[in-house]
Parts: C-alpha cells; sequence; structure tokens
C-alpha cells in the first residue's frame, strides 16, 4: 500500500484565552491568576490516502478550521503529531517547514479576504513559486501564471487584473490556481465554498474535481455542509468539540451513521427530498463552552442515549467492524446487548 | 378564498448610484395569505432583501420605492409617512434579521429591549409586560425566563440571540412576520430547532410570513408558496412542492441542479454557466438569457413576462420548461 500523504496523530491545539486582569482571582489568601485554556482540538487523528478525499465537518466551534490550519501550522500545535509523506512536521521550525508547504497549500474560504488586493493576479498565482526560492524570467512568470489560471477557467487577459476585478466565485479560483502553483501532492480547503451562491459553488466543486483528477490531488476538505461535503468526500470525518466522534466511509457514514451526534446532524439538515419527511430526530440545547469541556463524552450533555457511564469515561475512538470509526460507548461492546437500534 | 394579507404589486425599488440607476426591484408582485409562510429565493444580487426592507419601508436613499403598491390588509404601505410607518414596524408587521449578533443592542438588557416592543404598541402596564414578557421566552424554548431577562445580548449563544430576536418579533402579536435569512448564521442543529419554532408560531397565531433565503432546501421544508427572484424580477412562483420537483423556469432548475444532494449522488453538479449579469446594464430582453441553455433569438428582443405555464406555476420565460424535462 502507498503511505498515507498526511497522518495526523492524536493532534491537540489548545489557546490560552483572556488577559492578565480577565484572569486574576483571589484564592488562598493571595492574588492568582492561573492559566486559562480553550481547548480546540482535543485528540484528533486522521490520515488520507494520496488521491483521496477527506471531508471533516461539524457545527461552529467544532475544531475543524483549527485542525485544518494546525496541519498547514498556520497553528502551532500543542502536542500530536503531523506527517506529511512520512515526515513529522509537527516541530518544524519556520525554515524548515518552507520545503514542506511545496507538498501541502491551502485554498480558504474568504475569497475576500485571502488575496492581496494591491497585486496583480499573475503575481498572486506566483506568489508561492518565488517564495519556494524559484528563479524565473519575467517571461516564464508570465507564462506560467497564464497557464494556471487557465486550468481554472480564467483566461490570459485577466492576468493583468487585480482581485477587487473579479466576482467571488473567480477570486475563489484565483485562489485554487494559487494553491496548484507549487503542484502540491495535498491541498486543505477551509470552507472554500460556503462564501458563495450555490449555482456558484457548483462551479468550484466541479472545478476542485476536475483538478483532483487531473493532478492526483490529495484533499482535507472542510465543511459544515453535509451534501457538500457528501458530494466531494471519499470518507468523511465528523467533529464535535474538538473530538473526532465518527469517520466513515461517505457511503458508510450516510448509509449507516453510528454515533448518536453523526445521526443528529444527518437528520437535521434541510433537505430538498423529501423522502422521509417526519424522521427528524430532536436535539435540545447548543454545544457547550470549549473553555468547560464536560466530563466523559462531550456529547453527552445533549445525547439522547446518554448514560452513567458516559459522565464518568471519556470514549475513545475505535475501529469498528465495517472500517469506521466511533467515539461511543454504544458501539463499544463486542456483544449487541447495548447496540443502538 | 381568503382576501390575502398582503398584495405587492408591482413594486419597483431603484438605487440611484454614481455608477447609474440600480434597480434592485423591478416589477415585483406577489400575495401573501394568512397563515402562509411565503419563500423568496434567489442568489445575493437577486433583490430578494430589498423587497423585504421596501415593504417595511426601510429604504434610505440613493435607494427609493419608484412605483408600486404594497397593500397591507387594504392600506397601501408605500403610500404611508414615516411616521405612520414606525406605529406599523413592530406593530403590525415584524422583522427578523439574518444576523443574530447585531439586531440586538448591546447595551441594553435582552428584557428592556423585549418590553420597548411592549411599551410601543400595546398599553399593558409594567407588570403586565414583565409577565407577557416571560410567556414569550418560555414559548420560544428559553428556560427560566424570569432571570435571563436581565441578562445582556452577549451573555446568549448565537441560537438563543435568535431566539430572542424571534420573540421580539411575535411580542406584539404581529400578523405579518418578515424573516431575512433567520437562520443563515446558525448551525444546523440550531436551525432545525429555529425553523420548527417559527412553523409553529406562525401556524397557532394564524399570522404569516415571508422568508427571505437563499436556501432552497430551508424553502423546500418551511414555505407554503415560493417567488424565484433574478436580477430585481419574480422569474418564477407557485407552490413550493411543484417548483422543487418540476420547475418551469430554467433558472429554478439551475438552482436545484447546482445543490449536492445526498439522496441521488452524480459524479458532477450540473452548474448555471457564468455569473449573475451587471444590474446597472441590464437592456431590454430575458436578463437570464446569457446563462440559459434553452435561451433563442427573442430571449434578448422581448422581455418575458409572468404569465400561467401549469398548475399553480407562474414563470416569466419565453421556453418555459414541460413537467418531464430532463
Amino acid at each position: 500500500m502507498t503511505p498515507p500523504v498526511l497522518e495526523v496523530k492524536d493532534l491537540v491545539k489548545a489557546f490560552p484565552v483572556g488577559g492578565f486582569l480577565d484572569r486574576l482571582q483571589v484564592g488562598k489568601g493571595s492574588l492568582l491568576a492561573p492559566q486559562r485554556q480553550l481547548r480546540a482540538v482535543n485528540g484528533v487523528s486522521l490520515t488520507i490516502a494520496p488521491g483521496e478525499v477527506f471531508a471533516l465537518v461539524g457545527e461552529s466551534g467544532c475544531g475543524k478550521s483549527t485542525v485544518a490550519k494546525t496541519i498547514a501550522r498556520i497553528y502551532e500545535p500543542t502536542s500530536g503529531e503531523i506527517r506529511i509523506d512520512g515526515e513529522d512536521v509537527s516541530r518544524l521550525p519556520f525554515r524548515a517547514m518552507l520545503p514542506v508547504r511545496r507538498k501541502l497549500q491551502m485554498i480558504f474560504q474568504d475569497p475576500y479576504a485571502s488575496l492581496d488586493p494591491r497585486q496583480r493576479v499573475r503575481d498572486i498565482v506566483m506568489e508561492p513559486r518565488l517564495a519556494q526560492g524559484g528563479r524565473l524570467s519575467r517571461r516564464e512568470l508570465q507564462d506560467e501564471a497564464v497557464a494556471l489560471l487557465a486550468k481554472v477557467g480564467l483566461n490570459a487577459e485577466q492576468a493583468n487584473r487585480y482581485p477587487h476585478q473579479f466576482s467571488g466565485g473567480q477570486r475563489q479560483r484565483i485562489g485554487i490556481a494559487r494553491a496548484l502553483s507549487v503542484r502540491p501532492t495535498l491541498i486543505i480547503a477551509d470552507e472554500p465554498v460556503s462564501a458563495l451562491d450555490v449555482s456558484i459553488q457548483a462551479q468550484i466543486l466541479n472545478l476542485m474535481k476536475d483538478l483532483r483528477d487531473e493532478f492526483r490531488l490529495s484533499y482535507l476538505f472542510v465543511s459544515h455542509d453535509l451534501s457538500v461535503a457528501h458530494h466531494i468526500a471519499d470518507r468523511i470525518g465528523v467533529m464535535y468539540l474538538g473530538f473526532m466522534v465518527e469517520t466513515a466511509s461517505r457511503d458508510q457514514l450516510f448509509r449507516e451513521p453510528k454515533h448518536p451526534y453523526t445521526r443528529v446532524l444527518l437528520s437535521a439538515a434541510p433537505t430538498l427530498d423529501k423522502s422521509n419527511p417526519g424522521t427528524k430526530i430532536e436535539i435540545r440545547g447548543e454545544v457547550p463552552s470549549a473553555l468547560r469541556l464536560p466530563s466523559g463524552c462531550c456529547f453527552r450533555t445533549r445525547c439522547p442515549l446518554a448514560f452513567d457511564r458516559c459522565a464518568v469515561e471519556r470514549p475513545a475512538l475505535k475501529p469498528q467492524a465495517d472500517g469506521s470509526a466511533v467515539a461511543c460507548h454504544l458501539h463499544d461492546r463486542t456483544d449487541t446487548e447495548r447496540m443502538i437500534p | 378564498m381568503a382576501d390575502p394579507l398582503l398584495e405587492v404589486r408591482d413594486l419597483r425599488t431603484y438605487f440611484h448610484t454614481f455608477g447609474g440607476v440600480v434597480k434592485a426591484v423591478d416589477g415585483v408582485s406577489f400575495d401573501v395569505r394568512q397563515g402562509e409562510v411565503v419563500g423568496l429565493v434567489g442568489e445575493s444580487g437577486g433583490g430578494k432583501s430589498v423587497v423585504g426592507f421596501s415593504i417595511l419601508g426601510l429604504i434610505d436613499p440613493p435607494g427609493r420605492i419608484e412605483a408600486g403598491e404594497i397593500l397591507f390588509a387594504g392600506e397601501n404601505l408605500a403610500a404611508k409617512s414615516e411616521e405612520e410607518m414606525r406605529s406599523v414596524r413592530g406593530g403590525e408587521i415584524a422583522m427578523v434579521f439574518q444576523d443574530p449578533m447585531t439586531s440586538l443592542n448591546p447595551v441594553y438588557t435582552v428584557g428592556h429591549q423585549m418590553d420597548e416592543m411592549l411599551r410601543l404598541h400595546t398599553d399593558l402596564d409594567r407588570k403586565a409586560r414583565r409577565a407577557r414578557c416571560v410567556e414569550m421566552l418560555e414559548q420560544v424554548g428559553i428556560s427560566e425566563a424570569e432571570s435571563r431577562l436581565d441578562a445582556y445580548p452577549h451573555q446568549f449563544s448565537g441560537g438563543m440571540r435568535q431566539r430572542v430576536v424571534i420573540a421580539i418579533a411575535l411580542l406584539a402579536g404581529s400578523r405579518l412576520i418578515i424573516a431575512d435569512e433567520p437562520t443563515t448564521a446558525l448551525d444546523v442543529t440550531v436551525q432545525a430547532q429555529i425553523l420548527k419554532l417559527m412553523r409553529r408560531q406562525i401556524v397557532e397565531r394564524g399570522a404569516a410570513m415571508i422568508m427571505v433565503t437563499h436556501d432552497l432546501a430551508v424553502i423546500s421544508e418551511m414555505a407554503d408558496r415560493v417567488v424565484v427572484l433574478y436580477c430585481g424580477k419574480v422569474v418564477e412562483r407557485g407552490r413550493t412542492a411543484e417548483i422543487i420537483n418540476a420547475p418551469s423556469h430554467p433558472y429554478t432548475r439551475g438552482l436545484l441542479d447546482s445543490i449536492p444532494r445526498i439522496a441521488e449522488r452524480r459524479d458532477r453538479l450540473d452548474q448555471i454557466p457564468g455569473t449573475v449579469p451587471d444590474i446597472r446594464t441590464l437592456g431590454k430582453g430575458c436578463s437570464f438569457r446569457d446563462r440559459c441553455f434553452r435561451a433563442q433569438p427573442v430571449c434578448a428582443e422581448k422581455t418575458p413576462v409572468l404569465s400561467p405555464v401549469r398548475g399553480s406555476l407562474d414563470a416569466a420565460c419565453h421556453f418555459p420548461l414541460e413537467e418531464t424535462a430532463p
């Protein structure tokens, strides 16, 4: 088997929060300023094979974007391993990351904020190449930029324009061209279509699929939209409150979701298909704060099936017989005594 | 059939900018009946939000309602003065905005903001108002309502804030609620709760709602009838099920086909080619023609008018799609 493009093990990212004054409190007769931490990602593991699209889904605040940005080393991981083509890059200093970035590029959510408004499009798309120390003549630069833009459906004349002259969908195409400029093997896409209208969203999703086939790319695709994830992904990981609660192949996940949260998420999403309207699973309340994680299972406060053990013991992500993995005590046992009906 | 609660007739709202006149809403007509949810859908720039704002008279210069009637229970809102409109807003017609983070005032308590609505539109005394607020918060699913009234908006989560906004909209017993992307900023599990709540409140009160959204999936679950807008014009309207299952306008069809569906996975999504044209430079003819797969020379010559196609569907198209169209 070919080695995975990306292997993440027990990734943890915690952010210190609050200023010094916010944290001040009196304890045991003296003034203390304890460190408070927002635990955004709590031990996430995942692997992506060459040419595979892995989608991370979940609601806002579940840590899916933080995982993506930590893998790209925009955030420093608190602990854990990030292996790209077998090499652990989680502790590499800035300069040593440079060659790694030839293999890994990122596409951002907001096509308005992620392009420098003062650079021409041809310079934007060639920036990663130049950062890699590429020495190119003016002529070569121009030709390469035009070739890249052609790949994403923009024409040569547009290479000399500035970002504000483009619509949201076109800008996202520029962002994709920029990511492709160093011929990466892995592209991390953080909600690449959520800022776009549906008709434009379809264009970008189709383009990303075509490019994957053409360049044998792997994607780590972050999305809050289940139907988008279903459309593009081979495998899907569902996150909740910084934990990976379930990973499975796309078909498995949608045919037979195992974790109660996955079921809730699937049933809550509005759809055009009115095949089974009456089957919405009721769920109460909202996501707890990441500053005070619940004891035991992260989902127990909202889970309709929670029982005693859930408050005491944190379930680990355990592989199941069918190749998926679930972090739920209900799926922990080999016997079917507690299996969800 | 009962008289419509709201009739919008040939509404035209234009914005006079330095770059030219933006015809954000250009001849839009539709009805809303009691107990009904009408969905306004379309992509950004379609003019759907401006319709909602026009009904409430919330159009600021350089924008202006140029023509058309907005008949609410027989009265033309478009002809009312600002003073008169102030008693309509929040009273007879209430609005729920997209962003629950900004539609509440951060320096007043939630209770104060709810109370304001009752102070302006009812003559209940202080105690009765307070009791009404508590009752309303409980109805929208906020527990410990009594103590939550004294909390500030930042102490609520996004979903809770949107519940408060909805509670405020429902407080004065409005007969029409205009909801502009009410759940777009919320997560799906919370969205499901809020949609259910809104639907129930509308049905129980016999009120009506105009739901402005870009999300056809939400519309298909919420609305009784749908009005599809493109470049400020109604391109299609009709019963929700008919529009979702067998649209007659190529634009509606394109919108529906570009949504990834879980039940039927296609390798590629059918995309609408191109982008929305610049609304300032629209000439005569159909504004969708450059992106339309059925466009003929006549589409550039003659602007199609909204006319009955089949069933409940009206479409503005020279070549509407058949029910069994591929």
